[in-house]
This record gives structure tokens, C-alpha cells and sequence, in this order.
């Protein structure tokens, strides 16, 4: 993993009490998380702070021996969501874990369609397992993206008018049809 | 190309398609989760071997591990194989469908062209009155070029005339103004050339006419 | 990865493609900083002719600058390389553009040394550069302005407030640890713990330090933040 020098300062560890720097030490925060997950290919992490999937926990640096406060790390998830970087993963809004968009879903649905259209997959049916799982997205960003991460993605296509999407008998996305 | 508006058909094929590659991603599944199974396996024969490197061989566990490992391999590469088939399957689905596409539009393009034919039903009256038409042009041309060289005639023999008054009129200059008598030869040149022509005229009129016939009867008999 | 069915077949071209791409890009890099540095040769061949033509010297520069030539480069002070003025004028250029972009992270307070190695990594700008560039940015009344503190460690400021005596003190016991606190100062300054406080306050409030509450339960410690960088320092 990849650090910026900042990550081995003791005081980011502390909110800082003057605004103008805690804004830039929230922004340092933020471009920690993003990096990280884009790193390791991490897409949730829960209202704690904490990665799913992942032992990865970033708020505590043994190193230093440093911790952020839990009611600090919420102060940096709510400017994540504020500026889109995460999203709620149901979309009622009130799910104690989140999505992490180190792009946000428009562009993912522009990466995805490139891949439809470099992969030849376009005007026939391909399964979401496909599209994330299947050997021929590995060398994408999206490869391992969950799955209702990726149908947010594919609604976005939908509404440009260039997919349909397929539902099981549970109304859940499997497939989808690109033109 | 194929864009409807938003809504996009998902036609029969497509829902065979579907369930051809959801079993297609489960085998996919299993696979990996099996190649796993067996790196982790032979990981854990690894160690056995290495606490114990004198007795192993007696060791039942590491008999019991490896046959598993031989028995998942073996599962292993009949998924494979099987994957591959639902591969190759759905490859020839695609390109079925693509042939049936083929085989649509060649449909297509007959019905249109027997229909274009069934224009041409009076074609063998408009062909008569076509080589008719000819006909009476190179008749007329003929008569032309006729009338036409009739008037050059009458020219040259002005021309003579008028040579014969200055031979007259002006003996002495002959030997200096030899050249002169090449004079008219080089004139009556392009006259000849100019009259040719309207007589290769009526050959590249009827050609055309015999490359439609050919392009019809194909036509007629798809 | 492992890739199973027909597309284990792909494996092998993937890697393939990569590695021209890998290959060509390398080569277009090399031709480039050939270029380059062809380019930056030029320069100090022809300054003179460079420097008595204005118009034909702004092009070149303009053209250095879009294809990536850091206009430092193409200045050699010793040999007074067009004008040395000009290569001064650069490095306020960017010593403004630098202040800018890290005042909310330090306050405006930076020391030269990190100038020098972190910013103006690649390029041969000596510290002594720096400072006769700030000299001629006192001209503009910006508020830029060195100053020295432990008598060898050279700050620069750019934000107009003034350090007081106490806050440039604080400053030298940071410059030790990284950081100070309120029994450092008071053991090592012989200060009223009232004036190490305020004093710390203060340069909190003014962006200059960060506070550290973590360390093994013991006092605050407040960080100088020309810190961060350190470990850059150790790298190159």
C-alpha cells in the first residue's frame, strides 16, 4: 500500500481545531481513503470506518501509534458523502455502509460501456457475474465491483438510452442488453 | 444501428442466451472456487511434509490429502471441459444468429428484386420499339452524312475550280508555291475522320441494350 | 488470476499487448527527454541571440514550457544565461505558486530546506537561489519575507502577520522534535506555562501548528508541519 508522506504525521490524527486546516486535514483524509481503495480494490466500508472485505483498517496507524476518534471518522464520512465520494448502499439512504466511488457512477458507466464496446459484447445479453467476475474483465477497474454497486452503474446506461437491464423472479438485476 | 429509442427488445434468444450463461458463470464459479481449494490443499500437503520428512509416506493424512487433491483435479478439468463446451455453444448461438440475419436479408433482397422484375413485364415492346427507334435514327444519320459529304463534294469541287482559274491566271508562281498542292490533301483528312464516326455511332447505341437483356434473364430466373 | 475456458487462451496476448505498449511508451519518454534536453542545450549555446531577440526568446520559452521543459532548466546562473534576472524572476514564479498551494497545510510558514528539497526537487535551485528571489519579491509588498531561527535554519514566510519573538521560539523548539509542547517550552525557555500556552494558541489559531493529542496520554503535543515532508527527506 501506497501512503502519502502525510499518513505518518502524528497530529492527522487529531481534529484539528482551527477550521481552515481541519478542512485540509479532511481533505487529506479523503484522498487517503480513495487512493487506498482504489489500490486494493475496496468498495464498502461500514459507518465505523472500516473496510469490508478487508483487514485494512486505516483510521489506526500502528506505527505511529496514532488512532483517529470515532466521532472524527464520522466527520469524515459525512464530507465523503457530501461530495459524492461515497454513496448509501441501499438506496433508501439509511444503511450503515457505503459504496466508495474513487470515480464517481457516471464515469463507471462509461468505463463499463468501453468494455462492451472493446470486448464485442454489444447487442447480446451478458450477466453482471460476467461483466465483474468473468476472466475477460480482469484487467478492468471494475473487475470485483458488488453487485448492486454495478446495477447503480448500468441504470445510469439505461437512462442514456443504451441498455435494457434482465430480472430474475426476485426483481434482482442478473443481465444485462447493450445496443 | 439498432437503436429503438430507449426501450430495447429482449427477444426469446436472449432469455436462452441468459440461461445458457448462468450456468456458464456457476461452472465459472466452481472453477475458481475448486482451483482454490486445491492451491490451499497442496499448501497444506506442504507442510505436512515438511513437520514430518521422514514417516510422511506412512502418514494417512497426507495419503488422504493428495488423493483429494488428484480427485479435485480431475473434477477440475471436467468443469473446464464443460465450460468450453457452454462456450463453444454459445459462440455457435451468436453466430447462428448472425447467419440468420444473413439469411433474412437475403430474403429480403429476392422479394424486392422479383418484385422490381414484375416492372418489366412489357419488356420485349419497349425493346422492339427501342431497336426501331434506332433503326430510324441511323437512317437518318446515314441520309446526313450523305447530305453532308454531297455538300463537301461540291466543295472540293469549287475548290478545283478555283485552283484551275488561279493555274490559269498565275502559271509563273507555280514552282515557287510547291507546296501549296499538299494543301488540300491535309485539308480533306479530318473530312474522312469526321464522317467515320457517324457510322461507329450506331454500334455503341445498340450495346447497352444487349447488357440489360443479359442482366435480365439472371434476374428472372432467381 | 487464473482464467478458465477459452479465454485462458487470452492470457498469453494480453501480456503480450501490454508489454509493447510498455515498450513503446518507454521509447516515446526517451525521445522525448532527448528532446529535451536537446532543447535546454540550445538554450545555453545560443543565450545570447536568445536574449537580444525578446519576441524570438518568448516563443522559445512557450514552446519549452509545452512540451514539459521546466523553464528553470534552461537557465545556467554562472554563465548569466539570458538575463539572470530572468532565472530569478522564475523561481518567484513559482515560489508564489508554492506558498499558495501549501499555505492552508502550514499557515504560510516553510522552511527553505524543505523549499529547496521538496519543491524544487530536479532542478539545481540552491537555497541561496531562493533567497535572493525572495529579496526581489519584497519589492511587491506581498508580505514574503525570510527569517532565521536557531541561527541557521532560514523560514520563509508568506502570509503578511508578522511572527512575534515567542512564536519564532516555538518554531526552534520544533525544528528539534518536529513538534513542542507546553513543559518543553517551559523547561527549555525558562517560560510562565501561561505564555507557552498562549503563545501555542495562538500559532494554533493562526494555522502555523497542528495539535497531537495522542501522544501515550501524556500532555498536547503541537506539531510544526514543515514536519510532514520529512520523510521525503530521508528518501532522496
Amino acid at each position: 500500500m501506497n501512503f502519502p508522506p502525510i499518513y505518518s504525521f502524528p497530529p492527522l490524527y487529531t481534529r484539528q481545531p482551527n477550521a481552515v486546516i481541519r478542512n485540509k486535514q479532511i481533505d487529506s483524509w479523503i484522498d487517503i481513503i480513495l487512493s487506498i481503495s482504489k489500490q486494493q480494490s475496496l468498495w464498502e466500508i461500514d459507518s465505523q470506518g472500516k473496510f469490508i472485505q478487508s483487514d485494512i483498517n486505516i483510521f489506526d496507524n500502528k506505527n505511529i501509534d496514532r488512532i483517529v476518534s470515532p466521532l472524527f471518522i464520522k466527520e469524515i464520512l459525512q464530507n465523503m458523502i457530501k461530495n459524492q465520494k461515497l454513496i448509501s448502499k441501499d438506496d433508501v439512504g439509511n444503511s450503515s455502509s457505503y459504496f466508495i466511488l474513487w470515480k464517481n457512477l457516471d464515469s463507471w458507466a462509461s468505463l463499463m460501456l468501453e468494455w462492451f464496446e472493446t470486448t464485442n459484447k454489444l447487442n447480446q445479453v451478458v450477466t453482471i457475474y460476467e461483466l465483474t467476475s468473468g476472466d475477460e474483465s480482469i484487467d478492468w477497474e471494475f473487475h470485483s465491483m458488488p453487485d448492486s454497486l454495478v446495477s447503480k452503474c448500468l441504470r445510469l446506461l439505461v437512462k442514456r438510452g443504451r441498455a435494457t437491464i434482465l430480472k430474475d423472479e426476485f426483481n434482482k438485476d442478473i443481465a444485462i442488453k447493450v445496443v | 444501428m439498432g437503436q429503438k429509442g430507449s426501450k430495447i427488445k429482449i427477444t426469446e434468444q436472449d432469455r436462452a442466451v441468459l440461461q445458457l450463461k448462468q450456468s456458464k458463470d456457476s461452472i465459472h464459479k466452481y472453477t475458481k472456487r475448486t482451483s482454490d481449494l486445491i492451491s490451499h490443499e497442496k499448501q497444506e500437503l506442504k507442510i505436512l511434509i515438511q513437520n514430518n520428512p521422514q514417516k510422511y509416506k506412512e502418514n494417512k493424512k497426507t495419503r488422504f490429502i493428495l488423493k483429494r487433491i488428484h480427485y479435485q483435479e480431475h473434477l477440475l478439468d471436467q468443469a473446464s471441459d464443460q465450460l468450453i463446451n457452454l462456450e463453444n455453444m454459445l459462440s455457435n448461438i451468436e453466430f447462428k444468429l448472425v447467419e440468420k440475419q444473413f439469411f433474412e436479408g437475403l430474403q429480403n433482397g429476392n422479394k424486392i428484386l422479383t418484385k422490381l422484375n414484375k416492372e418489366f413485364t412489357n419488356v420485349d415492346e419497349v425493346l422492339d420499339d427501342v431497336q426501331e427507334q434506332i433503326a430510324y435514327q441511323d437512317e437518318i444519320n446515314e441520309a446526313l452524312a450523305q447530305h453532308v459529304s454531297g455538300v463537301n463534294d461540291y466543295e472540293d469541287e469549287i475548290d478545283k475550280e478555283l485552283e484551275a482559274m488561279e493555274k490559269e491566271l498565275l502559271p509563273h508562281e507555280e514552282l515557287e508555291s510547291n507546296p501549296v498542292p499538299n494543301m488540300p490533301s491535309v485539308e480533306k483528312l479530318p473530312e474522312l475522320n469526321n464522317s467515320k464516326p457517324k457510322i461507329e455511332d450506331t454500334t455503341p447505341v445498340k450495346k447497352p441494350i444487349d447488357e440489360e437483356q443479359q442482366r435480365q434473364e439472371p434476374a428472372l430466373l432467381a | 488470476m487464473k482464467r478458465f475456458g477459452v479465454s485462458a487462451f487470452d492470457a498469453n496476448k494480453d501480456t503480450y499487448e501490454s508489454s509493447t505498449l510498455q515498450r513503446q511508451s518507454k521509447e516515446y519518454e526517451q525521445q522525448l527527454k532527448l528532446f529535451q534536453d536537446k532543447l535546454i542545450q540550445f538554450a545555453k549555446e545560443h543565450n545570447n541571440e536568445l536574449g537580444e531577440n525578446h519576441e524570438f526568446k518568448l516563443k522559445f520559452m512557450k514552446m519549452c514550457n509545452s512540451i514539459g521543459i521546466d523553464p528553470l532548466n534552461l537557465f545556467d546562473k554562472d554563465r548569466h544565461l539570458f538575463s539572470v534576472d530572468d532565472y530569478y524572476y522564475e523561481i518567484c514564479v513559482k515560489l508564489i505558486q508554492i506558498c499558495r498551494e501549501i499555505k492552508d497545510i502550514n499557515g504560510g510558514i516553510v522552511s527553505l530546506n524543505e523549499l529547496q528539497k521538496v519543491y524544487f526537487v530536479g532542478s539545481n535551485v540552491t537555497i541561496n537561489d531562493i533567497e535572493k528571489s525572495v529579496k526581489m519579491l519584497s519589492n511587491l509588498d506581498g508580505g514574503f519575507e525570510i527569517f532565521q531561527i536557531r541561527d541557521h535554519l532560514k523560514f520563509l514566510r508568506s502570509v503578511p502577520n508578522e511572527l512575534t519573538f515567542d512564536q519564532t521560539k516555538v518554531l526552534e523548539v520544533c525544528s528539534v522534535m518536529g513538534y513542542a509542547s507546553i513543559n518543553l517550552l517551559h523547561i527549555n525557555l525558562n517560560w510562565e506555562k501561561i505564555r507557552c500556552k498562549a503563545t501555542l494558541d495562538e500559532m494554533i489559531a493562526n494555522g502555523l501548528l497542528w495539535i497531537d493529542n495522542q501522544c501515550g496520554g501524556k500532555e498536547i503535543l503541537y506539531w510544526d508541519p514543515s514536519w510532514i515532508t520529512k520523510s521525503v527527506d530521508i528518501q532522496t
